[in-house]
């Protein structure tokens, strides 16, 4: 028996941490077990991947998973960036996703049917128990539950060894994931049938749409050329998006000024007058393609102009 | 390129004959190449040559920026800086030194930056010592940088305005050290022929500033990290341009021998066509070992010297070609490869190279003193068989392998 | 899809399509009481979107507003740190400007060497010599303070003309938190963990600007990038003295210091507020308090809002208060007057914005 497995989410809301503990309790209960991080160069927020293969015999060929059974997604945001992942989930495996969306959408956004879907608002669980959005606890509750082990009791014992602290806050988190993840069953599975993708090897430090050549065309002493950055859209790393009540804004640009990202941009906007005249007005817009939504537009703005809004 | 084809050509530059020390004729050849920034930090042996090139730019002799740097670690930094900027540059350091600036020599690789250093080798602490052996320029051999070893104050003077015009040669943009002896050469006083007219070497050696630069107005940018993805593609560059150089390296030795009248080839060679055995070794002991050779002629043994120059990019095919007759190959080596199957680093590569045993021993480590004698002796019980191959044997250690 | 050579071809990068066309103008309150007040700059962005530093990271707001103030004619040495492995990973990069990252620790030789290029370049008719090329080091705190200070006092010495830009994030943030030498007292990091037996790192932050200011160079200031104005003005400075100059800027880190991603201006404007972070500048040894705070709040305002300091007992706070209390003294009696004054404890910690 052998479980591959790949986790999927975001730097700093702890994949890692998550591999290392349902690893740890797997092997408490008598698994052995690899959990694989991959580390990139990139910071809190931008998407990561971690392998964790779960089997009964030791395991001596780490390798990246290319066709995993299980796909942990700890952000349902990530799900089109990290769609060659979810393509490649064996048939009969199982996508278990961090959401608070509905079973019948969550179905559609997926686009499989024939996998288990496991859907649980693990952020609202972690929040209710730890009083942090830190998913991985609540996300290795429904493994454990769709997956039959690591024994509930061994991931206390990883929590303990693991993180060191907040483990009854955690553990409670876990045991409610466990119990209240929600399993919806393949429509029909297709045993002898392949997934429809395999992860790359090489994706996972490919940061931007940047076209892999062979060595005679990288640039010379690997000398790179300003503009190249504008290609890599640092958007896809927001949970919550900027937008503003221009009738509040009294243009300080304070926020154009503290933004890291260059997301705070003037534009021009018509604007029709009374009597049909239309006027160009100068005024604050964000560049979505950017903005990582951190939210100190928001927070310097002195008029309240700025809300941070969810997005879908 | 072997000897054999090193036969004296008309020189197009007129000369005079001088005497300066090692050292002196080094700074004195990178003083004729115009380098805009010299960055050095004082190391015995190599002092003298940026204590000149110092007193050069202060005399206004040579138009530079000489930056007194507070380390070696920062001598390489800064002209790697520089050679980023544009610039050609020099620096010389030894041993320790070059173990302080270590972390250094990989990046100038990557960044294909023409710097030419130069080198007046010493061994490795511990114990300290301050004299000469190849331990520091040995251990560059993994890095990337082209490494010419010399064997005289004319070789070192030659061949520095060689390495200026191969590292900025666009085929190769690769920085390039220039070794020899320390003490026996860069603190002994010889005869060298160098040209009248000082202008003569920069149009030999003109500054091509055709590599990768930080330029406002065109802002290419050096140092970016290299992921997976992307560092063996980036690297991969400097490993090939390093295998071209070694055509370059030969063009330029030919050329060189034209407008100079000396040409010393990728390694040199004495008596080695018929030889059934040949000594091999590099720097100032060549002088020794050909010595031995024609010693052994006399004797009615067919021996010859072979001297290793160019090291890197290692001479391959034409040392395979140069020593196939050749029935016993005894390697000379003036460091130690500790732990190694030989503990000779240049009988190993001998060994790999020809596919079959060569004899190997140490000399003068630490710069202990060595005499034609004791290498004759040496090449006697190699000859007799009472030295074995694939083993390392010792000169000169006492209550060593002998 | 392009290929890493092909990036030779796109221009230096202008916002021109938005029209940005803003100059940073002094907010009312310091309107007539600073001569930087009604400072412009250009509308150039040379510091490029998309790149991987954390949402809400700080080290993009000093790096917009330096490259403004330096303009197109600069050629930035990025010692290794966030700044440098978030923005110029093959074949992308955000800066418009040349740009070298050699090594960790030298960045001041690195900066001697292309200073001393540029120089030597001028007089052999290479480069215009009228052309005023701004050259600028930007290093963390590790850079400078820890492995590059070798480097740096080097450059001091030697008296380069090189604008030395430090962004103080208080710790190895790229490496994973790790204590550096400007580790404030009490915090929590990785090598120096708060546990059971020793609170945190307790060692005090290396006064950088102190040890820049006695090696005799002609300009040094402190910054905070919370107050852009007071910030891109020293930059200015910076730029037009004649010999090496060095700021200090305090950088926020939400995954180091632990706070919200939304409070990294926030926890800037408490650490000056609070008398923790002094803005000064000391030109030719003229020692001149930039941004003069009337009343203090208490230093917990600035440590309550970062998990590195959770773990601190109120005798420890009260300890830190006091190390504040006696600097901002020594700072007042170097002045020779009240330039930074008392705690006022009935200053709220967190004025609710609307």
């Amino acid at each position: 028996m052998r479980v591959e497995t790949v986790w999927l989410g975001r730097g700093g809301q702890g994949i890692v941490t998550a591999t290392y503990i349902v690893a740890n309790a797997a092997v408490i209960d008598g698994f052995y077990a690899l959990a694989n991080p991959e580390f990139g160069a990139e910071r809190r927020g931008a998407p990561v991947k971690a392998f964790l293969t779960i089997d009964k015999s030791p395991i001596e060929d780490q390798e990246p998973v290319k066709t995993p059974d299980v796909v942990v997604i700890f952000d349902d945001k990530l799900i089109d960036t990290m769609r060659f992942a979810i393509d490649a989930v064996k048939p009969g495996g199982h996508v278990i996703v961090n959401t608070a969306k509905s079973p019948e959408e969550m179905k559609k956004i997926i686009g499989r049917n024939d996998v288990y879907l496991v859907l649980l608002d693990a952020v609202g669980i972690a929040l209710k128990h730890v009083g942090l959005p830190v998913p991985n606890g609540p996300l290795a509750g429904a493994f454990s539950k769709v997956m039959g082990f690591p024994r509930l009791e061994s991931i206390k014992t990883a929590f303990e060894t693991q993180l060191g602290k907040a483990v009854e806050e955690n553990f409670a988190a876990t045991k409610e994931a466990y119990e209240t993840a929600l399993v919806v069953p393949p429509e029909r599975v297709e045993q002898a049938a392949k997934p429809k993708g395999v992860i790359s090897t090489t994706s996972a430090f490919l940061t931007g749409p940047y076209e892999i050549v062979g060595w005679p065309e990288v640039s010379k002493a690997g000398a790179v050329f300003p503009g190249s950055s504008l290609f890599y859209a640092t958007g896809g790393w927001r949970l919550e998006k900027p937008v503003i009540d221009h009738s509040k804004c009294i243009m300080c640009r304070k926020c154009w000024m503290y933004c890291p990202d260059d997301a705070v941009v003037e534009a021009w906007k018509e604007v029709q007058g009374p009597r049909g005249r239309v006027f160009r007005m100068k005024v604050i817009d964000f560049d979505y393609q950017y903005c990582k939504g951190c939210a100190v537009c928001a927070d310097v703005c002195p008029t309240g102009a700025i809300k941070m809004v969810r997005e879908i | 390129m072997t000897a054999q084809a090193l036969a004296p050509v008309e020189k197009k530059v007129a000369q005079r004959r001088i005497a300066l020390t090692g050292n002196h004729a080094v700074a004195l050849a990178v003083k004729m190449c115009r380098p805009e920034v010299i960055a050095a930090y004082p190391i015995t042996p190599q002092t003298p040559v940026v204590e000149k090139l110092a007193e050069y730019v202060n005399n206004g002799e040579l138009d530079a920026e000489y930056i007194p740097v507070e380390s070696e670690h920062s001598a390489m930094s800064a002209v790697i800086g520089a050679s980023a900027a544009g610039a050609r540059t020099f620096t010389e350091t030894s041993s320790q030194g070059l173990g302080h600036m270590y972390e250094n020599l990989p990046i100038a690789v990557g960044m294909r930056l023409p710097i030419v250093m130069g080198m007046a080798v010493r061994t490795y602490s511990a114990p300290i010592n301050v004299w000469g052996d190849y331990s520091d320029v040995m251990s560059m051999r993994e890095l990337g940088w082209i490494i010419y070893i010399a064997q005289s104050a004319q070789e070192a003077f030659d061949t520095v305005i060689q390495a200026y015009r191969v590292a900025e040669d666009s085929r190769v943009h690769l920085p390039a050290v220039v070794a020899y002896d320390g003490f026996w050469t860069s603190h002994v006083l010889q005869p060298l022929d160098v040209p009248e007219d000082e202008e003569e070497v920069m149009r030999f050696a003109p500054i091509t500033r055709s590599w990768v630069r930080l330029d406002v107005d065109n802002p290419a940018q050096l140092g970016a990290v290299g992921t997976p993805e992307w560092y063996w593609e980036v690297r991969w560059q400097a490993v090939e341009a390093l295998r071209e150089s070694q055509k370059v390296i030969e063009e330029v030795d030919e050329e060189f021998g034209k407008w100079f009248g000396r040409r010393y080839g990728l390694f040199r060679t004495h008596r080695t066509e018929d030889a059934e055995l040949v000594v091999v070794t590099y720097g100032s002991l060549y002088g020794l070992a050909k010595k031995v050779a024609d010693r052994l002629r006399q004797e009615g043994v067919r021996a010859g010297a072979l001297r290793l120059r160019v090291i890197r990019p290692w001479p391959g095919d034409q040392l395979k070609k140069a020593l196939e007759a050749a029935e016993k190959v005894f390697v000379i080596d003036r460091a130690i490869n500790h732990g190694a199957y030989l503990q000779g680093p240049m009988a190993m590569e001998l060994a790999a190279t020809l596919q079959r045993p060569v004899y190997s021993a140490l000399a003068t480590i630490g710069m202990r003193a060595i005499d034609s004698d004791m290498i004759y002796e040496a090449a006697l019980k190699v000859l007799k068989g009472l030295w074995a191959p694939n083993q390392t044997y010792t000169i000169g250690l006492r209550g060593g392998y002998e | 899809m392009s290929s890493g050579g092909r990036f030779a071809k796109i221009p230096v990068y202008i916002r021109g399509n938005y029209l940005v066309k803003t100059a940073i103008k002094a907010a009312e309150e310091y309107q007539g009481q600073y001569e930087y007040a009604n400072f412009e700059l250009p509308d150039e962005e040379l510091f490029l979107p998309g790149h991987g530093l954390c949402a809400s990271c700080t080290i993009g707001v000093i790096a917009r507003h330096m490259l403004k103030v330096f303009g197109p004619d600069t050629v930035v040495i990025n010692p290794t740190g966030c700044a440098e492995v978030s923005t110029v990973v093959y074949p992308r990069t955000n800066w418009g400007v040349p740009w070298i990252h050699v090594a960790f620790g030298n960045g001041g030789s690195v900066a001697s060497g292309i200073e001393a290029a540029i120089k030597a370049l001028k007089r052999r008719g290479v480069i215009d010599p009228g052309r005023r090329i701004n050259v600028v080091v930007f290093a963390g705190d590790g850079g400078t303070a820890d492995i590059g200070f070798q480097a740096l006092s080097g450059m001091f010495e030697r008296g380069h003309k090189v604008i030395y830009v430090m962004y103080d994030n208080e710790g190895y943030m790229n490496t994973g938190i790790q204590r550096s030498g400007t580790t404030p007292f009490g915090a929590s990091a990785t090598t120096s963990p708060a546990g059971k037996k020793v609170p945190g790192n307790v060692t005090h932050k290396k006064p950088m600007a102190a040890i820049a200011a006695a090696h005799g160079i002609p300009y040094v200031a402190t910054a905070n990038p919370a107050y852009v104005h007071d910030m891109v003005y020293k930059f200015k400075k910076a730029m037009e003295v004649d010999g090496p100059s060095f700021i200090h800027v305090l950088q926020s880190c939400t995954p180091g210091w632990r706070f919200e991603p939304k409070y990294a201006i926030r926890v800037l404007e408490l650490a000056t507020e609070t008398g923790y972070w002094v803005n000064y500048e000391i030109e030719r040894g003229e020692f001149r308090v930039t941004l003069p705070v009337p009343r203090r709040k208490h230093v917990k305002c600035f440590l309550q809002l970062q998990g590195r300091f959770r773990h601190l007992k109120p005798e420890e706070v009260e300890y830190i208060q006091k190390v504040i209390d006696r600097d901002v003294e020594e700072i007042n009696r170097v002045v020779g007057r009240e330039v930074i004054g008392p705690v006022d404890p009935s200053l709220p910690c967190l004025t609710e914005r609307k």
